[in-house]
């Protein structure tokens, strides 16, 4: 209500950096910061994973084992097992899968490889967003031949977000070469478009804002108006959509290795894994159940912890 | 030292159409309960208009949405009685008091360009309201509505019934506002900054138009501004504000002529010709403090050049200084007895 | 009004138009060749590539092969490279079978969010506000598939009814009443999976449009009038509230698109979904490019349809 937002407003008189009175709302969304602690154990998980399954192989994922094919959570290796390919401590803590293969140990790679996807298609589509977007709203009145740019850049996107963005992806990867660069690549080059949008929009209204002008009449250098003065007022809700975008992209990859054009082998991740588990959900239910859930987790994590950020970021929240 | 209550101010008891005694609004958030409304007393009497005057975020529309029983989550009475007529509608509940919004008392806001509701014709906002109060049909909502526009000196009243908001211009939007407010004939018009968002040459014209109604309606208003102007020209009393806490109340003349509150004086002084030409204009130290940071006394101390020792810590009371002049202050009660 | 309209419609075919040429390229510029269909095929032999390659003009130059894509497709003579089938027949018979999926999702989409974004704005903070809340978190963090998964298997084990498919195989015998509830139960099911991500997303959509709307001054407005709380949040408010929401409409059907390539599979639906999926699969090029065009064009057709309907609810756009 107005009335009340007037007075309410001067209640609370903010004299902290926008940054930390964020991170002070985001501190009281419980859901927010339940997110943020699960992605810190996973990306310690992650690294962790990285290390014992590849550096030092502690837990081995690619050990095939025929003896011990579909062995539940929590059993004991079988005694004909070589020494060699026995797990850590005997036991195989989620199990094995059709192969004989630890599940633990792959979850354990696939985690780092799962979030290293979302990751890097993520910065892509940042990237990519905002060069598209940071230029079409700063250059944007610049022509080339008959159109502006910004028209040029506005209607490729709009042209992008018509065309059914995981279709798009599955016949991209289809017709590459099976590699997990590509598909990163792939999901990334397809899901920049909402946020050249939004950096676009923020750069219109920025421009016109005093600081800009004031830089401008300056006469400081493009280059520095936008990294130095414009960028980082339209950075906080670029972050929002990253974070929500890795969950997504997480996601693309599972539903890409439902269908067979996910991650290949060797790499192990969570999308593949629980592909694969699909064809066992009666014999070896751990096999779909254990990467469901993770995956289920760390989504949900990205998620909340996103919408969390979008809300302490909600300048009418941050009033009361 | 006299308690004081509204009870004791007013002129004639028989005319009094609202009265808050001692009132007390609270935002409970996050960071505990902000007592952001303080022991508010005042009465307006029908065909009175009193102004309700002090800085942005003193309490002033808090006090008026209170009122209407409009207050939002987190906000909630605490304490106080709002009587209105015989009816102590503080105690109302929430469908006994949609019977009084819109029919017994009308308010109007700040922003009459976010005000109107942007999807629906005038006509049918003013439908609305007599359909509802006065169980009007269609042909005689739509006939009082045109009475009403042309009470309210818009022209062409057929054809703005079926305009939108957006085809009128801020004077234009604010006079609709008016003719809803006033369209039961209400006992109480709440005008909350009704002029704040218009052109000055406008806000004369409304202003000249609320004065008008209120005389052939006989209504009481209660005023809300932060323009002194506006009150000398347009009130006959005064309560003046000042985070949360009325801190001084008079008929208008004798504020302006002897105002006692060190605030109301710094107010005053503020005010370009009220001192010498010449002189430079008095401006407050300090700004208003938030309602976390209120003092457990006077909530002026903080910013009061004449202030004593006991005025952080105790709340001053209020003391009478003629027949209808009520100020709360250590110092100035002191000096007087 | 008119000019608007057609200013409009103008825009939207210049967009269908780049979207073609994208489409076009990033199909025909990705490595790998559809002659290659099944390169382990013996009988697959030099010569019969050679035929192909000529048969479908795959040896013209880029903007060639674009020019007779586009005029095969107008005038029906585009041919699928697996089967020689004509193209456009082929996706209209697989279209109409996923039309009743589309259909029900849509509804079920659209009934479901609002009522329950609606609700959860107007009690902000209470109970049932934050279950929705954390339900639709959880229902855009599972990956879909295996969400389907598992309401298959609950559906059979507490119902005991097959779903799979768009009706039991050798059903076709049984009364009308069984053939019935056969069918709706096939319909039910994958529609609802088909739903599941955009009822979360539209909810939340929805409850943050009605938290915005709520906190106008009109609203604060029409409850000085004395309206009861119905009238001032359905009467009011929602409509208000509801204006982005017809834009919204056009921007979900190609998320519908997407959906249905994974759901049909599940399910194993004969609509547009598998149809592409197959055309992927086997590299049959002018499958693939004729149902991402038209993807595309219902998806225009859609938003053309919506600021239609925008500028019929909302009168501040009449005049202009």
């Amino acid at each position: 209500m107005h009335a009340q937002d007037s007075s309410t407003g001067s209640l609370i008189a903010h004299t902290e950096s926008p940054w930390r009175l964020f991170w002070q709302l985001l501190q009281r969304d419980r859901l927010a910061m339940a997110g943020l602690g699960i992605l810190l154990a996973l990306a310690v998980v992650a690294l962790l994973g990285k290390a014992t399954t590849e550096w030092l192989v502690i837990f081995d994922p690619t050990t095939v084992r025929l003896v011990d094919k579909f062995r539940a959570p929590l059993s004991e290796a079988s005694a004909l097992l070589p020494d060699a390919d026995r797990p850590l401590t005997g036991v195989y803590l989620l199990g094995t899968d059709e192969l004989g293969r630890d599940v633990f140990a792959r979850m354990l790679q696939g985690s780092f490889v799962s979030m290293s996807i979302g990751f890097v298609a993520v910065g892509i589509s940042i990237a990519v967003g905002v060069v598209l977007g940071g230029i079409a709203g700063y250059y944007g009145e610049v022509r080339i031949g008959p159109v502006t740019v910004d028209t040029l850049i506005m209607r490729f996107t709009d042209a992008m977000l018509c065309i059914p963005i995981f279709f798009l992806i599955l016949v991209v990867v289809a017709l590459l070469p099976a590699s997990i660069y590509n598909i990163m690549i792939v999901i990334g080059l397809t899901r920049w478009m909402g946020i050249s949008r939004f950096v676009r929009a923020e750069f219109l209204s920025l421009r016109e804002q005093d600081f800009v002008l004031a830089a401008r009449a300056l006469g400081l250098p493009a280059y520095r108006i936008i990294f130095w003065h414009m960028m980082p007022n339209a950075m906080a809700p670029v972050l929002v959509t990253a974070t929500i975008g890795v969950a997504t992209a997480i996601l693309t990859e599972s539903a890409l290795s439902f269908l067979g054009f996910g991650v290949q082998p060797p790499f192990a991740t969570w999308g593949n894994i629980l592909a694969d588990g699909k064809n066992f959900i009666f014999d070896a239910p751990w096999l779909f159940f254990i990467p469901g859930f993770a995956i289920f987790v760390i989504v949900l994590a990205f998620n909340l912890l996103g919408e969390g950020m979008r809300e302490a970021l909600n300048p009418k929240l941050q009033r009361r | 030292m006299i308690p004081t209550t509204a009870r004791t101010l007013s002129d004639d008891m028989s005319k009094r159409v609202l009265s808050l005694e001692r009132l007390h609004v609270s935002f409970f958030t996050d960071a505990g309960e902000l007592a952001v409304v303080r022991d508010v007393s005042l009465s307006v009497s029908a065909g009175e208009t009193l102004a309700l005057v002090g800085e942005s975020g003193c309490g002033k529309s808090v006090t008026a949405l209170a009122t209407m029983g409009l207050l939002d989550h987190p906000g909630r009475i605490v304490a106080g009685d709002i009587t209105l007529g015989d009816d102590v509608i503080s105690g109302f509940s929430e469908p006994q008091m949609r019977k009084v919004r819109g029919a017994r008392i009308g308010m109007i806001f700040q922003e009459p360009m976010t005000s109107l509701n942007p999807v629906f014709t005038i006509g049918r906002q003013l439908a609305e309201v007599l359909r509802l109060h006065r169980g009007h049909d269609d042909r005689a909502a739509r006939l009082a509505s045109l009475a009403l526009l042309e009470r309210v000196r818009i022209p062409a009243a057929l054809e703005r019934l079926r305009q939108y908001p957006h085809e009128l211009s801020g004077g234009m939007k604010q006079r609709i506002m008016i003719a809803m407010a006033i369209a039961c004939e209400p006992q109480l018009l709440i005008a909350d900054e009704p002029t704040t968002a218009l052109d000055v040459t406008i806000q004369a014209q409304i202003l000249e138009l609320l004065d008008e109604l209120q005389k052939d309606l006989g209504m009481a208003v209660i005023l809300i501004t932060h323009n002194l102007g506006v009150v000398a020209q347009y009130a006959q009393r005064v309560a003046v504000m000042y985070a949360g806490e009325i801190v001084e109340q008079a008929p208008v003349t004798e504020l302006f002529a002897d105002p006692r509150h060190p605030y109301t004086q710094a107010l005053l002084q503020s005010l370009p010709g009220t001192v010498d030409p010449g002189r430079q204009l008095n401006v407050i130290q300090g700004t208003v403090p938030t309602p976390r940071e209120f003092p457990a006394g006077c909530r002026f101390a903080t910013r009061c050049g004449e202030v004593l020792s006991r005025c952080a810590s105790d709340v001053p009371p209020a003391s009478r200084h003629g027949g209808n002049h009520v100020f709360s202050c250590w110092q100035r009660m002191e000096s007087t007895s | 009004m008119g000019q608007y309209l057609l200013r409009n419609l103008l825009q939207r075919l210049v967009l269908l138009v780049i979207v073609s040429f994208l489409v076009h390229a990033l199909v025909h510029l990705a490595p790998g060749e559809p002659a290659e269909v099944d390169p382990n095929n013996p009988r697959f032999k030099a010569e019969d590539v050679a035929k192909i390659r000529a048969a479908f003009h795959l040896d013209e130059p880029l903007h060639v092969q674009y020019a007779l894509w586009i005029r095969d497709l107008f005038n029906g003579e585009l041919k699928s490279f697996k089967d020689g089938q004509p193209v456009l027949p082929k996706i209209w018979e697989r279209f109409l079978n996923s039309l009743p999926l589309f259909i029900c999702a849509t509804l079920i989409i659209w009934t479901l969010s609002f009522p329950t974004g609606i609700h959860a704005a107007v009690r902000r903070g209470s109970t049932y506000d934050r279950s929705t809340t954390f339900i639709a978190y959880a229902l855009i963090s599972v990956p879909g598939f295996f969400l389907s998964y598992l309401v298959i298997l609950w559906v059979v084990n507490a119902f005991g009814v097959p779903v799979i498919g768009m009706h039991t195989f050798g059903s076709e015998h049984a009364s009308v009443w069984f053939r019935s509830m056969d069918n709706l139960w096939h319909l039910v099911v994958p529609s609802l999976m088909l739903a599941v991500a955009g009822v979360a997303i539209l909810s939340r959509y929805v409850r943050s449009q009605m938290l915005e709307v709520i906190g106008q001054d009109y609203v604060r407005t029409a409850r000085a009038k004395g309206l009861d709380a119905d009238s001032v949040i359905y009467s009011h408010a929602l409509r208000n509230a509801l204006l982005p929401f017809v834009t919204m409409f056009g921007l979900m059907l190609p998320e519908l698109i997407s959906g249905a390539v994974i759901i049909e599979q599940i399910f194993a639906w004969p609509g547009i979904g598998r149809l592409s999926f197959d055309a992927i699969l086997a590299r049959d090029y002018p499958v693939v490019l004729t149902v991402t065009l038209m993807a595309a064009v219902i998806t225009l057709a859609g938003t053309f349809l919506s600021d239609i309907l925008y500028a019929v609810v909302d009168p501040r756009i009449r005049l202009n």
